[in-house]
């Protein structure tokens, strides 16, 4: 039974040596987070599950050659965005400004109308975002990554996560602006 | 500091990305210019709107659904477990019984040998087409066949026979 006090890392190494009762631990701890973040960044439920699935088997894979060179979470990051970037490439291409029709997958019954809506508008301006600026966005608002752990995430420089964070937020802001004009 | 710079600082500011002196700057900076500040508030409000996305709570059996994938991915070999992917040969072979790994060896060993014995044949049989066509090449160059009559050779070669015949000894 692994130490519940054990730190990823070494939970990491165990798991490269086959040990699958420590890899479980690795799912049980982890499986909130990478469930999350890959629902924010597809929006869909039955995706999200996927990737997040996906994601936990391929760390798994390569737990033999991992290096802890870098912190567990942002590597498992990194893993899961790339995932979810390609998931989404090969589904349509990003088309900037433009909302797409897309329903929302999963209404809350106690939400008011407007609550609704406002979810729907939020995950129809996220998903037309670039993939990069979309993972740069929900990795530093939900995730709360310094821009320093998003460069990592992301395989790119802080000054990159910079331009990435603040072409995001002005889309987003004009998408706000027009939506509200629009009544 | 002057707008276009504390514009380009504002997204960071807001993180909390900016270092010490640079962030006083840009508070400073934002005391005097409602215009900078405007800007700012347009993304705290991006900012909130954002925060109104909420997330379903992780599906039930999602832990046991990734274990049971897992365990269906590594094969036991001698007490050694490696992880194989789904669709992999490696797989296939890991999974049939020992009877069927050993036919499954014989028969790729069996089939290699015949490629191996197969491949020096045709070899060979290639080696002595090139050999003959050369000998053929040879036995049309004479070095030994007779000279033109009106020839220097034809000349020598009489001369060479009268000074045997006259026992003719060498100056």
């Amino acid at each position: 039974m692994p130490d519940p006090a054990a730190r990823d890392e070494l939970l990491m190494l165990a798991a490269g040596k086959g040990d699958l009762d420590v890899f479980e631990e690795i799912v049980r701890r982890h499986q909130t987070w990478v469930w999350r973040t890959a629902y924010r960044f597809l929006g869909h439920e039955q995706e999200a599950e996927d990737m997040a699935q996906e994601a936990f088997l391929r760390i798994l894979e390569a737990a033999s050659r991992y290096q802890p060179s870098a912190s567990f979470r942002t590597y498992f990051y990194r893993v899961l965005i790339r995932l979810c970037i390609d998931r989404t490439r090969k589904k349509q291409p990003a088309v900037v400004g433009h909302v797409p029709d897309v329903p929302d997958s999963s209404p809350g019954p106690e939400e008011s109308l407007i609550e609704r809506e406002h979810r729907a508008w939020i995950r129809k301006a996220l998903d037309s975002l670039p993939p990069n600026q979309k993972a740069a966005i929900v990795l530093r608002h939900y995730e709360e990554l310094s821009y320093g752990e998003i460069a990592q995430a992301l395989d790119t420089t802080v000054k990159s996560v910079e331009g990435l964070i603040g072409r995001a937020r002005t889309t987003l802001r004009s998408l706000l602006v027009a939506a509200e004009k629009a009544g | 500091m002057i707008c276009e710079k504390v514009r380009s600082l504002l997204d960071a500011h807001m993180d909390g990305e900016l270092a010490d002196r640079a962030g006083q700057e840009v508070e400073e900076h934002l005391d005097t210019c409602g215009v900078c500040r405007e800007r700012l508030e347009r993304i705290r409000e991006v900012k909130n709107v954002l925060d109104l996305l909420n997330v379903p709570p992780v599906p039930g059996g999602f832990s046991d659904r990734v274990m049971a994938e897992a365990r269906s991915r590594i094969p036991q070999t001698r007490g050694k477990t490696f992880f194989v992917p789904a669709g992999s040969p490696i797989r296939w072979f890991a999974e049939l019984s020992a009877p069927m790994r050993f036919a499954a060896c014989a028969l790729t060993l069996l089939a290699f040998l015949l490629g191996v014995g197969m491949s020096r044949e045709v070899s060979l049989s290639r080696d002595h087409r090139n050999a003959a066509a050369v000998m053929g090449n040879l036995e049309g160059f004479e070095w030994f066949g007779p000279t033109p009559p009106d020839s220097i050779g034809t000349a020598y070669l009489s001369l060479a026979s009268n000074s045997l015949d006259a026992g003719g000894a060498s100056r």
